[in-house]
């Protein structure tokens, strides 16, 4: 692994410092969650809903829609584009209105997703320099519009979903690996040469703190998203470009506060090979202790303790959004081909949301919870 | 599910406006869904019928052009292995949409056929590896572990076509034309080993795909086969709108990239449109034997007689831009027929996504197929 001692130990008294934000909120209360997703016309929009999936809004979207950050203060939230899209809206999240649509700029589209600054002025997105083909993070100021007011270097190529740590300024940030450009869109064009890695970057000064891969053996895993929970433990879901047929982890665990690298979540053979080499979101559980990942061609998320350990997977076809349910245990698991799952991690029971908003609802990649 | 309802369907959609089949919402599964046996039988069919020949074909050809590339060093004709390039090249677009199975291995499918590719990168790497002035590096072995981007159709191409543009002197014959030779034996190599993992071995792909089980790492059922065979389906529609025509076509002729068509030193890209449309049509129509279609008709008769036309006339249009995609897309006289051709492809997408995967109670769903 390409880190320094010296890195190492900056990261580690970087994540043992003061919280300006808790990331980790004692008695995390979602009342209101956050989807992409599809109209029966054919067009997008992003759906709010309560726990229950009753309708709280449905913002029409220019185009297909993909993560979001929800802004500190629990007021606003922004969209992003799916790859290769431009746009970006800030909307209201009790009204679900817009309250700032932004761009990038010319030479950058977004990868889809987001992370706020503990105050909430600064958005960090993660964006392709697809002329200079180097992965970037796009900084916007969110008490000016959302002007762009520079980047960083993400230090890797095809960023994807990244995640602040509770330091407040350490960012988190997943790599694919993939090389792609506008014109030629969702075509890899380094498939021999793919470098996925998991970067933590100084989101003040852009350093890079500490570069993560896997062995080379697992190069072709390609490292899309990513979750925080307890103690910054970050856990990753990935998709396999290699071969079908072969038993790939496509889920792993990192403890920035440790020496150790990326660590490859266990489960029976079976249970990867069933997930078709995809795993779509991962996210944990409100008290920390359960890490779900979808796997929509399978039609199946699975369930791991915190440490790693497998646990069970639950059916649901087409299902890919994650967000952590109110209590401990609880997710909610959505759909493609329509309807809104909540799991309970611990009892290993689903029931379906019977609100018509969430159940009718054909929810794209990923959901997010707003405090 | 009542021929009244068929009937009601079908009549909701007018294949050539796309818009119409964007505000159908998704069906739900057909009440009478194809068996097991249903799926086996299609699925041994498609290997049988569909893949093998197929691949048999490529394996021919690859042969017949590395024979050809071989005389090319001895007497110097181009017209025979420009032939046996595009048969080669024919053979390909003619199995692109298959991309699970014994392709997938070695990265075999990227190395047959390098393309699309950004900046130049299959012609940089050829006038490199021909520059190099190393005879060693063209060996067929050594070629094997060379650059992706020098293997394939698309450096062979170079060779062949833009040898003038690439500034080529006469002292650089001999090496071009041995890089040629590795090059086309090394496509026979890999369709031979494409062919042979279908075919031979403990555990021929033909098997795990007509043999599915709790112990088949592949599929697990006949369903998750046919499976397979519709996301070829799908996923060949989606890359022949979304990487060979709409880049090249761009929003309007201002904004045309004739640049970005493919084979385009050999002048072949609509040629390469009507060759994969073809096999498309033969994976839903089946050859010699039941194909995706005949799922379809058992479920849906209103469906699959709206299909089999609607593959006819894309076919049709294909045929009807009479040009190479980069001339067509900034000719004004020529550019309506190409349109035509993105729209109605997209189109036939929507019905095998929306439709057809329903029909055949399989899921295509927008994360599980185009996921991110």
């Amino acid at each position: 692994m390409p880190s320094t001692a010296i890195d190492r130990r900056r990261l580690l008294r970087l994540a043992a410092g003061l919280t300006a934000v808790p990331a980790w909120p004692a008695a995390a209360s979602p009342a209101l969650y956050l989807g992409a997703r599809v109209e029966a016309d054919g067009s997008y929009a992003v759906g709010g809903f309560s726990a229950a999936g009753a309708r709280a809004f449905l913002l029409p979207l220019p185009a297909r829609g993909h993560g979001f950050a929800i802004r500190p203060g629990g007021r606003q939230a922004v969209v992003f584009a799916r790859r290769p899209g431009r746009f970006a809206l800030a909307f209201d999240l009790a009204r679900g209105t817009v309250e700032h649509a932004f761009a990038t700029p010319a030479g950058r589209h977004f990868y889809g997703h987001g992370a706020f600054s503990p105050g909430g002025r600064w958005l960090y997105a993660s964006e392709n320099d697809f002329e200079g083909e180097r992965g970037a993070i796009g900084i916007y100021d969110a008490g000016r519009g959302y002007a762009r007011r520079g980047e960083l270097a993400s230090h890797g190529i095809g960023p994807h979903e990244l995640r602040l740590l509770s330091d407040g300024n350490t960012l988190a940030v997943a790599h694919g690996g993939i090389l792609t450009h506008p014109n030629l869109p969702r075509v890899a064009l380094n498939p021999e040469a793919m470098a996925p890695s998991l970067c933590y970057v100084d989101r003040r000064n852009g350093r890079l703190l500490r570069e993560c891969r896997f062995e080379a053996a697992l190069a072709r895993l390609s490292i899309r998203h990513l979750a925080t929970g307890r103690g910054d433990r970050v856990a990753l879901a990935m998709q396999w470009q290699g071969p079908a047929g072969e038993a790939v982890p496509l889920a792993a665990i990192h403890d920035p506060r440790s020496g150790r690298g990326l660590r490859p979540l266990s489960a029976p053979p079976q249970v990867w090979r069933a997930m078709r080499r995809y795993g779509g979101s991962v996210c944990f559980d409100a008290g920390g202790s359960r890490i779900a990942v979808s796997a929509p061609r399978a039609g199946l998320v699975a369930f791991w303790d915190a440490d790693g350990g497998y646990l069970f997977a639950a059916a649901l076809a087409d299902g890919c959004g994650l967000a952590p349910g109110a209590e401990a245990g609880a997710f909610l698991a959505s759909s493609g081909s329509g309807g809104v799952l909540a799991i309970d991690a611990f009892s290993n029971r689903a029931v379906a949301l019977a609100d018509a908003f969430a159940a009718a609802g054909r929810w794209d990649n990923h959901l997010a919870a707003a405090p | 599910m009542s021929a009244a309802r068929h009937r009601h369907r079908a009549g909701g959609i007018r294949f050539a406006c796309p818009l119409a089949l964007a505000l159908l919402a998704p069906l739900p599964a057909a009440a009478d869904a194809p068996s097991e046996a249903d799926y086996a039988r299609v699925n041994a069919a498609l290997v049988e019928g569909h893949t093998l020949p197929r691949y048999a074909r490529l394996a021919a050809a690859s042969g017949d052009f590395a024979v050809a590339a071989e005389a090319l060093c001895d007497d110097g004709s181009a017209a025979p292995v420009r032939a046996g390039f595009h048969a080669a090249m024919d053979a390909w677009m003619a199995v692109e949409h298959l991309r699970f199975g014994p392709v997938e291995l070695l990265m075999r499918g990227h190395r047959f056929h390098f393309w699309p590719e950004a900046r130049g990168r299959v012609a940089g790497a050829v006038c490199a590896l021909v520059e190099a002035d190393d005879a060693s590096a063209l060996t067929p072995s050594r070629l094997a572990q060379a650059d992706l981007a020098v293997q394939g159709l698309a450096a062979a191409e170079i060779l062949l076509y833009g040898g003038e543009r690439l500034g080529f002197h006469a002292a650089d014959r001999p090496l071009a034309c041995g890089l040629l030779a590795a090059i086309a034996a090394n496509l026979r190599t890999m369709a031979a080993g494409i062919v042979a993992g279908w075919r031979q071995g403990d555990r021929p792909f033909a098997a795990t795909a007509m043999q599915p089980g709790p112990q088949n790492a592949h599929f697990r059922d006949h369903r998750e086969a046919t499976l397979a065979f519709l996301a070829s389906l799908h996923d060949g529609l989606q890359r022949l709108a979304d990487v060979k025509l709409k880049p090249v076509l761009g929003r309007d002729i201002a904004s045309a990239r004739p640049p970005l068509a493919e084979s385009r030193p050999s002048g072949r890209s609509l040629r390469n449109v009507v060759e994969n449309l073809a096999a498309l049509r033969s994976l839903y129509r089946g050859e010699g034997g039941p194909g995706l279609g005949a799922l379809a008709a058992a479920a849906d008769p209103a469906l699959d007689g709206l299909l089999a036309r609607a593959f006819e006339t894309t076919l049709a249009t294909a045929r009807g831009v009479a040009r190479p995609l980069e001339e067509a897309a900034a000719d004004p006289a020529l550019r309506p027929q190409a349109e035509k051709l993105l729209l109605q492809v997209r189109a036939l997408r929507q019905l095998v996504r929306e439709r057809l995967a329903p029909a055949l109670a399989l899921t295509l769903g927008f994360n599980a197929f185009d996921g991110d």
